[in-house]
């Protein structure tokens, strides 16, 4: 039987206090989970975790 | 046949290890998450459950039987491990789990009132709380399990650092709070453990030095500067320091 990829993102997203730009988001990534997390990233904006995921969705997309 | 009095351990923190005695026992994968499933719980769970959620992609029917083959080579095995009926399954009550353990060391470092610290028991407080649950697991039910633990750790670890300042015990407590850096490096709050454990040992160069490392890294990471409360903890040392 083959083997299908299953890809995996987790977001680790806190504030931190007192900061002008609080958001602070680690995003750990892989498109098949049988190589681990194979990218992480730290962000402190919205648009661009969401970024991330997109590109990682479009990855996942193109694997296919 | 099991001995009831050799020491079985499920080590979770670090990744997955199955010791009897001084000895590490092979076991099979599936054998494997169902020990870690049943030593993160810490209770009985229902079989069902337990199925649904090691076998996530797997039919019901098929779930289940994976299930019952896992119990049924630990079984084989003569160890005692699990205790399962019909309906439940629990790891045996004699089984110590490492991760019991640190919570618990986790647990008395963030009480009100904590327990007196001897040195061991620093020691093996900040190795305990050093070590990542499950790392490599990516199933559901480990990773957040695993991001709780990175928070009680976190916490635990800067704890400790401010006890031992505290005591004055300051090259253990530069230990606590390293570890808890090395865990988060992006996490300001351990960094203030950092910088707030050189200060109290009159290390102003130290501390000078960990607000800068952590300026790097925050300004390569994230192109941002650290807060005005971690900034004012050193500030008017530069020209002491120079």
């Amino acid at each position: 039987m083959r083997r299908v990829p299953v890809g995996l993102l987790v977001v680790r997203a806190w504030v931190e206090p007192g900061s002008a730009d609080p958001l602070r988001a680690t995003i750990r990534l892989t498109t098949d989970t049988a190589a681990g997390f194979t990218k992480e990233v730290s962000v402190s904006e919205v648009p661009a975790v969401t970024e991330v995921v997109l590109a990682w969705l479009e990855e996942i997309v193109g694997d296919s | 046949m099991l001995d009831q009095h050799v020491r079985t351990t499920v080590s979770l923190l670090g990744g997955f290890r199955l010791a009897v005695g001084a000895e590490t026992a092979m076991v099979a994968p599936g054998c494997q998450r169902l020990l870690a499933f049943l030593a993160l719980r810490g209770t009985c769970v229902r079989r069902r459950l337990a199925a649904g959620t090691l076998w996530p992609e797997s039919s019901e029917d098929r779930a289940h039987a994976s299930l019952r083959s896992a119990i049924a080579r630990l079984q084989r095995a003569g160890r005692g491990l699990v205790d399962a009926d019909p309906v439940d399954i629990c790891l045996a009550e004699r089984v110590v789990v490492d991760l019991r353990t640190a919570r618990h060391a986790a647990d008395s470092l963030l009480a009100p009132t904590p327990r007196p610290l001897d040195p061991e028991s620093v020691r093996t407080n900040v190795a305990l709380l050093s070590r990542e649950l499950l790392p490599g697991w990516y199933e559901d039910w480990a990773l957040l399990e695993a991001e709780n633990w990175r928070q009680l750790r976190l916490h635990a670890l800067e704890a400790l650092a401010a006890r031992l300042v505290a005591t004055r015990q300051f090259g253990a407590a530069a230990g606590a709070a390293l570890a808890a850096v090395a865990a988060d490096p992006l996490r300001e709050s351990a960094h203030v453990a950092l910088v707030e454990v050189h200060l109290a040992e009159g290390n102003r160069s130290e501390a000078l030095r960990a607000v800068e490392r952590y300026r790097r890294v925050l300004h390569a990471e994230l192109g941002l500067e650290p807060t005005p409360h971690l900034v004012g903890l050193v500030a008017g040392l530069h020209r002491v320091a120079s």
